[in-house]
């Protein structure tokens, strides 16, 4: 099955396909004439070119390559090896082993911070893909029955929005006294709320900020994710019987699992590491950081506030590296999982 | 099984109109094909039968019921699509169970059902393959079963066999008529390929343009087109069609000529009066042409363009008649002319068609054998084509 197939894909004479892939570079003078007008060419280039080619790749990624390496990869293994030193910029720097963890598990607010990010990731990331993938099914039906390419690109557009600057806008909309969240509470009826200045909501309006900014990327992608699943296949259910939901169940949700893991992943990684919205809507002007009661401190809040704010690079070095660990450990583990629920064409 | 009607079916899309008034009766137990080329509303007539479209007006009607608005999943019928359209995520044994499971049927009998199918269409060894792992053959009559799984009333195939290379192509036909006379349901079969339609048919409908330009038994209509169009569409290779024009004399014969210098006598009785000129479309079939020796009075003179060999005891001549290429249907094994040739031709008046210029249709009554078509008509329907 598998032989025949590749044979049929690249037709030539047969028993060549080994040998194809390692002469194709280097001609070998046995060649037969004019096999393909990419050979012929090959041996009319003189011996530099011939010298060059092979590095060609190589030079084509030389420039993103060094700018990766100089302002991230550097960086990243500095990191790492800061986490077991003690350095606060200006005075020396000691080693000191395992003692920046055990500073930091020490510490309740470190505790506070994780559970903080796991409540933010926990409700953000069935959140969102629910949401997203909602509208994308109502857009799509929509696009199909009318004009939904506007509909498409409002929904879209808060994610080109700059971040820093729509969360100002969405502090004026949370204030509780002339915002117009709470203005539109009182009008369905409702109790005011102190929205980014309550401890218990606080985190509540951080996340209807952060979903009305990133949901529409992931709508656009599971509007991708629904345009490549075969109309055929979708008809064909119909007249197998398949009902709305059914065939949701059965046919759209399998055919789109790939997209859905996309989204998983990259919803997870962005709450995870969530930090420009928290620190704009929740203290950002104030230089407190993490709303009241630190109710907003995320990890990645904390680590921001570590470093900068208290100047233990150091220990932030050390919560990033933990941070890194469990997003690692968090995306394997999906990963791993994928295999049981995601279907690749 | 059932008996399909359809009446007065009208659908548009936006400006463009798919399907015109358009009205046609399937038998119970038929294999109907419906050929056209792309665009002629064959398909969507095929998803309106399906559910899979609703027309703007008209009936549909599978037997007694009437299913213009029925669900697609409550029409029973079965539906095989040119993709294939399997569900990729689903082994060969799911693909087959999926329409009984959504119907809820118990699992002991989805299981006995999808055994019978995978055996009367030899999937049993196939039937934990997902579709990728499957030859095109095999998707083909994956497709086929998971269509009747559920006993339909009826078979719709929207060019099921466009996908796959000729020579399975050509045993897929024998093998899908062979299935419909085996299992006997009504088959509607939707292609642009004329030669599926020739054999695979019990009747066909020709389309053009949403409207239907003839139905009947594919000889029927190779032998007596009804339109121009069905007479260019249906055959192979396609009847030879060009510009005349014709009068038909005090005696009640027509004169045909082309401009040419070539005249012809055509016997009738004719319906339009004596001394009345019609512009015509002057057709005959290739094989209809015969080549006539030097002695021999001739029609025309051609000059060969191509000599086209078609495999067996058949050649093609391509020849050029003024601005048209005339194609001659020659036997191989005796001396044959060369391309630069010039050849002298005679046409079987006898088989010659006429059609109208500005409207197509079939000039009455016709000749066929010599005889007017509108008493031959029934014989043709009849016995002598079966």
């Amino acid at each position: 099955m598998v032989l025949e197939k590749t044979r049929r894909r690249r037709p030539g004479p047969s028993g060549t396909a080994n040998t194809d892939r390692t002469q194709q570079p280097a001609t070998s003078p046995g060649e037969p004439q004019g096999r393909t007008a990419v050979l012929t060419l090959d041996r009319e280039q003189s011996w530099v070119v011939r010298a060059v080619r092979p590095l060609v790749g190589y030079l084509l990624v030389v420039p993103a390559l060094a700018i990766f390496v100089t302002f991230f990869y550097i960086p990243a293994v500095m990191l790492f090896v800061l986490a077991f030193y003690h350095w606060n910029v200006f005075g020396a720097t000691t080693f000191r082993g395992l003692g920046n963890f055990y500073t930091l598990f020490n510490q309740p607010l470190y505790w506070q911070s994780l559970l903080t990010t796991g409540y933010f990731v926990l409700v953000m990331v069935p959140l969102t893909l629910l949401v997203a993938l909602g509208l994308a099914l109502l857009l799509r039906e929509g696009v199909r029955q009318a004009r939904g390419g506007f509909a498409r690109s409002l929904i879209f557009l808060p994610h080109v929005t700059p971040l820093i600057a729509t969360s100002i806008i969405w502090v004026w909309i949370f204030d509780p006294q002339f915002g117009l969240a709470n203005f539109v509470l009182t009008h369905l009826g409702l109790p005011r709320l102190g929205w980014l200045e309550d401890p218990h909501w606080a985190m509540p309006a951080v996340m209807l900020y952060t979903l009305w900014h990133s949901v529409g990327l992931y709508t656009v992608l599971f509007l991708g994710g629904l345009a490549v699943i075969p109309q055929q296949v979708v008809e064909a259910a119909r007249v197998d019987g398949a009902k709305t939901l059914t065939m949701f169940r059965r046919v759209i949700w399998p055919l789109l699992s790939p997209t859905t893991f996309l989204v998983l992943i990259l919803t997870t990684v962005n709450t995870m590491q969530a930090f420009g919205q928290i620190f704009a809507l929740t203290g950002g002007a104030t230089g407190r950081g993490g709303g009241p009661a630190y109710s907003t401190s995320t990890d990645a809040v904390l680590i921001y506030q570590t470093a900068f704010t208290y100047y233990h690079l150091s220990l932030a070095a050390t919560m990033s590296l933990i941070l890194f660990v469990i997003l690692l450990v968090i995306t394997v583990i999906q990963k791993r999982l994928s295999s049981r629920w995601v279907f690749y064409r | 099984m059932v008996m399909v009607r359809v009446d007065a079916l009208t659908k548009r899309f936006g400006e463009t109109s798919a399907l015109t008034e358009l009205s046609v009766e399937v038998a119970d137990g038929e294999f109907f094909v419906m050929v056209g080329p792309s665009g002629c509303g064959k398909t969507t007539l095929l998803r309106i039968l399906a559910g899979l479209e609703r027309p703007d007006s008209g009936d549909v009607w599978f037997g007694d019921r009437r299913v213009t608005t029925t669900d697609p999943g409550s029409r029973e019928v079965g539906m095989v699509f040119q993709n294939y359209a399997l569900y990729p995520h689903l082994s060969v044994h799911e693909n087959l169970a999926f329409g009984l499971r959504v119907r809820h049927t118990n699992r002991n009998a989805v299981r006995v059902r999808v055994a019978e199918v995978a055996e009367l269409l030899e999937l049993q060894d196939y039937l934990d393959r997902k579709p990728k792992q499957l030859s095109g053959g095999q998707r083909q009559r994956v497709a086929l079963g998971r269509a009747i799984m559920g006993r339909p009333q009826l078979l719709l195939m929207d060019e099921p066999l466009s996908n796959l290379d000729a020579i399975l192509r050509e045993r897929m036909r024998i093998e899908l008529r062979r299935f419909h006379d085996r299992v006997g349901i009504t088959t509607i079969y939707v292609t642009h390929d004329q030669k599926e339609a020739v054999s695979m048919a019990d009747r066909v409908m020709v389309m053009n343009n949403g409207r239907i330009e003839q139905i009947g038994p594919p000889a029927d209509i190779i032998r007596h087109p009804l339109t121009e169009f069905a007479a260019r569409f249906m055959g192979h290779p396609p009847m030879n069609i060009w510009r005349a024009a014709m009068e038909v004399t005090a005696a009640g014969v027509a004169r045909v000529s082309d401009g040419s210098g070539a005249a012809w006598t055509v016997p009738g009785p004719w319906p339009t009066a004596p001394g009345s000129s019609l512009d015509v479309w002057l057709g005959v079939r290739p094989r209809d042409v015969d080549l006539v020796g030097p002695g021999e009075v001739a029609d025309l003179t051609a000059t060969v363009e191509v000599v086209e060999r078609g495999g067996g005891d058949d050649v093609f001549l391509h020849c050029r008649h003024r601005d048209e290429t005339l194609v001659i249907s020659v036997n191989d094994g005796r001396a044959l002319p060369r391309s630069g040739d010039e050849v002298r031709l005679k046409l079987r008046l006898d088989r010659v068609h006429l059609f109208k210029a500005d409207t197509g249709a079939r000039i009455h009554p016709s000749t066929v054998n010599g005889h007017a078509a509108a008493t031959l008509a029934p014989l043709l329907v009849g016995s002598e084509l079966q």
